[in-house]
């Protein structure tokens, strides 16, 4: 089921089969489905459920027409084909929270509620279910070692994949504190002991903890795994893979003279693998200028492996941030032996996307130069350098930046730099300080000139609200491409760009955010998650941006790839009639989220006043 | 039916001698909508090959009750018409005769109050004729025709001077009333169809 008139002809049945999370049902769930599945004709202005009213009856998922929902008379959301309304009344059996009117003419698939609540006993539809509960524990278990400094070396033996000790708890903890132990030491599974041990992963938490609706002082020992599978740490990453792969395991212990020493994720796997990112890095520092060319399609291969792999979207952007410095940094010293020693001490930074480490393979060059003081001589040595970087990035697969921020135009000494970003926080126009909040993400990825004092200059006016109000109004430059009734708006020819109405506006919040907390943090999650701790945002709000973020990027590098394999250009616009109706939903869901939270700060930061 | 309507559209439904009134004010509690996939047009001597059924229950259609059933004409020569309604020859070679699926299609249509089909006339005639033949009493069900409700549509329309006027076949009225496309010719598909149709009109013709 992939193109857009792909259901036109399908009955009821086959129009649920076609429906996620309705097509992972076992065929007896399915079945089960269709036999209560009914048919309604709802007329245009009848008022189907009630805010606060009678508990849905029954799942409404709508297959013609559409319906609005809303709460006190105001807009909230629709639901149009493969939408459905009343599932929070139904599973809850509470009353609904929204008002739902047919808009027009509604042709409605409805299941009984005892129907539905049985169906999430299986959990790939309580998945679908829970999306919401789930994305927040795996926020909270993020491996941080992802972040941490590459691997220099595959490793033979699982021995050397062990970095860190065991995370184990009492046989007596609950599910609650095995997630709080995995969230304060960023690993994605824990250990309790008993005899023999038990194992807990993220995905026990999420299949037999969310899924199951059980609560947080539900006994570890009752969703934990036993005996944990092991092998000696003798055993090679080859054989431990195998081993993995056979009994699809996540997680495999690793035991020193018959003791449990620690347990490897797939994740270590495959970061140990040859084609992972971290050998392409080791490559990166001996490839030679001819061989940049070559370069985009090892990139892409490289991230097909990583999105493959089920490595969130955040941890493969982090990684093609990682590989593109890696890039840089050996076009710099390509450059430099040619050119002979350095004047000056100076830095090359990053700027933009690959700054924030939220790097795709569809980005521009977006860099610049700080030197010390130097005379006409040292100035040209830094312009014939950054011309011929620019050059190597070219060939590399970065185009060169259409505004010009380049290294090749934007250069000059601490002083100059400081009078720039003072200008710019002062700028009267909006949209100048909108295009300029580039050089606000900076990071430097060669040379070693400290420039933390650019930070300075931005922190010395955090309190100052007139400025914080024009940023605010500055981050409503780009919003979620939504209509009336929130509809998903699309250009003429059907397709919504992901980055110009999603993951910009996320980038502008995080960045606004960031300036009032005073934080330095570069990457939109972290700064969202600094602006919880400062009281800028809501845990909540911050949640659903974080999460929209990740459903944008996941999208955009799927399309990506897609285009790549199929030797297509890249681009971030999708055809919104190609996407899934349950893909279709979220991007919907994530623009009206975006759209609202985004409101709300830019009106509480006095933005519109600006605006105005 | 949902195929293209034969010239001879104009039979007269007093031959069936059904209650064919639709109460003005409520609707039927039980409706049974019918399609049957005939080999021919002519009620006298069309063989039934596949009969569909779903009821529609309190306004609501009831997917899980849908039924279909293959028959095997008397008549081998009946390929023409298989051909046309997707059926294959050798599913209906070992279908089961008609009078042998007849008595629990009647008491399924004797159990509602009423029988739904589009364009009653032909299905209506056909089943009639079949219950005389094989010697089984006709349950005389009250009839609501599709085709009859879009008539009445477009008398009000008329009336009113509003709106298009609404197609009588199946797939052009789904789709003038904004009903998704169906799978036609599919006995099952047609009876779901004409059900999903039936809930349309009658909403039209009470606003």
């Amino acid at each position: 089921m992939t193109g857009p008139h792909a259901h036109g002809v399908l009955g009821p049945e086959g129009f649920l089969r076609a429906l996620p999370p309705f097509d992972r049902l076992e065929e007896d769930a399915f079945a089960a489905a269709v036999a209560a599945l009914e048919v309604i004709y709802i007329p245009a202005d009848t008022r189907v459920l009630e805010r606060d009213g009678a508990p849905s009856r029954h799942l409404h998922i709508v297959r013609k027409g559409t319906a609005l929902l809303s709460r006190d008379g105001v807009p909230a959301l629709t639901a149009e084909v493969g939408e459905w309304f009343g599932l929070p009344s139904v599973l809850g059996a509470a009353r609904p929270e929204f008002d739902v009117d047919a808009l027009d003419d509604l042709l409605v698939y409805r299941l009984p509620g005892d129907v539905v609540r049985r169906l999430t006993a299986s959990p790939a539809f309580a998945e679908e279910v829970t999306r919401g509960l789930a994305s927040r524990l795996r926020a909270t278990s993020n491996p941080a070692d992802a972040r941490g400094a590459p691997i220099a070396v595959a490793m033979s033996t699982v021995d050397a994949l062990l970095r860190r000790e065991l995370v184990t708890l009492p046989a007596t903890a609950d599910v609650g504190e095995i997630a709080r132990a995995m969230r304060a030491e960023g690993v994605s599974s824990v250990v309790l002991s008993a005899d023999p041990p038990a194992i807990v992963t993220t995905r026990d938490l999420r299949d037999r903890v969310l899924a199951e609706g059980r609560d947080a002082d539900t006994p570890g020992m009752q969703v934990a795994s036993r005996p944990i599978l092991s092998v000696d740490v003798s055993t090679s990453v080859t054989e431990a893979r195998v081993r993995m792969l056979e009994r699809s395991i996540h997680h495999l212990g690793v035991e020193r003279d018959g003791a449990l020493a620690g347990v490897i994720s797939t994740g270590d796997l495959l970061r140990a693998d040859a084609s992972s990112p971290f050998h392409v890095q080791r490559e990166l520092a001996s490839t030679p200028a001819a061989a940049f060319a070559g370069l985009p399609d090892r990139l892409h291969a490289t991230v097909a492996g990583l999105l493959h792999g089920g490595l969130s979207p955040l941890e493969v952007t982090r990684t093609v941030s990682m590989l593109t410095d890696g890039i840089t940094r050996r076009a710099i010293e390509l450059a430099a032996a040619e050119l002979g020693p350095a004047p000056c001490a100076y830095a090359w930074m990053t700027l933009g996307s690959d700054a924030r480490r939220e790097q795709t393979l569809l980005s521009d060059q977006d860099h610049a130069l700080v030197h010390e003081e130097t005379d006409e001589a040292g100035a040209t040595w830094f312009h014939e350098l950054a011309s011929r970087v620019v050059e190597l990035l070219e060939a590399a697969g970065l185009p060169r930046c259409p505004g010009g921020v380049m290294a090749t135009n934007w250069s000059g000494t601490m002083t100059t730099w400081r009078q720039r970003f003072a200008g710019w926080i002062t700028a009267p126009d909006v949209r100048a300080l909108y295009e300029t909040s580039i050089f606000f993400d900076h990071r430097v990825v060669a040379g070693d000139l400290e420039v933390d004092t650019f930070d300075e200059v931005v922190r010395a006016h955090r309190s100052d609200g007139v400025l914080l109000a024009r940023l605010a109004a500055a981050a409503g430059t780009s919003r979620p491409p939504l209509g009336l009734f929130h509809r998903v708006r699309s250009t003429a020819d059907g397709t919504v760009d992901l980055k110009a109405g999603g993951v910009n506006p996320i980038i502008a919040l995080g960045r606004l955010l960031a300036f009032e907390a005073g934080s330095s943090l570069r990457a939109t999650t972290d700064r969202l998650e600094i602006a919880v701790e400062q009281g800028g945002l809501t845990p909540d709000a911050a949640e659903q941006l974080t999460e929209a973020f990740r459903f944008f990027q996941q999208l955009r590098l799927e399309h990506h790839q897609e285009a790549w394999r199929r030797r297509a250009p890249l681009s971030n616009s999708v055809v919104l009639d190609a996407l899934t109706p349950s893909r279709r939903r979220h991007l919907k869901e994530a623009f009206v989220a975006v759209g609202r939270i985004q409101q709300s700060t830019i009106h509480r930061l006095g933005g519109e006043e600006v605006s105005r | 039916m949902s195929t293209r309507l034969p010239r001879s559209s104009g039979l007269s439904l007093g031959l069936v001698r059904g209650r064919r009134i639709m109460r003005r004010r409520g609707h039927p509690h039980r409706v049974l909508a019918l399609d049957l996939e005939t080999t021919g047009y002519d009620p006298e001597d069309a063989e039934v090959i596949a009969i569909g059924t779903v009821p529609v229950v309190d306004g609501a259609v009831r997917i899980g009750e849908v039924r279909r059933t293959l028959v095997r004409p008397a008549v081998a020569s009946a390929e023409l018409g298989i051909a046309a309604h997707h059926l294959r020859p050798s599913e209906v070679a070992v279908a089961p005769p008609l009078e042998e699926v007849l008595p629990s299609v009647l008491t399924t249509i004797a159990d509602a109050d009423a029988l739904l089909v589009h364009h009653a006339s032909l299905d209506v005639r056909v089943l009639h004729r079949a219950a005389r033949t094989t010697g089984q009493p006709w349950p005389r069900p009250a009839i609501i025709d599709t085709v009859e409700l879009i008539t009445r549509c477009r008398n009000r329309e008329r009336a009113t001077g509003s709106g298009r006027r609404l197609p009588r076949d199946l797939a052009g009225a789904r789709a003038a009333v904004g009903l998704p496309p169906h799978q036609a010719h599919d006995a099952a598909a047609d009876a779901i169809a004409t059900a999903e149709l039936y809930l349309a009109l009658r909403a039209r013709l009470a606003g």
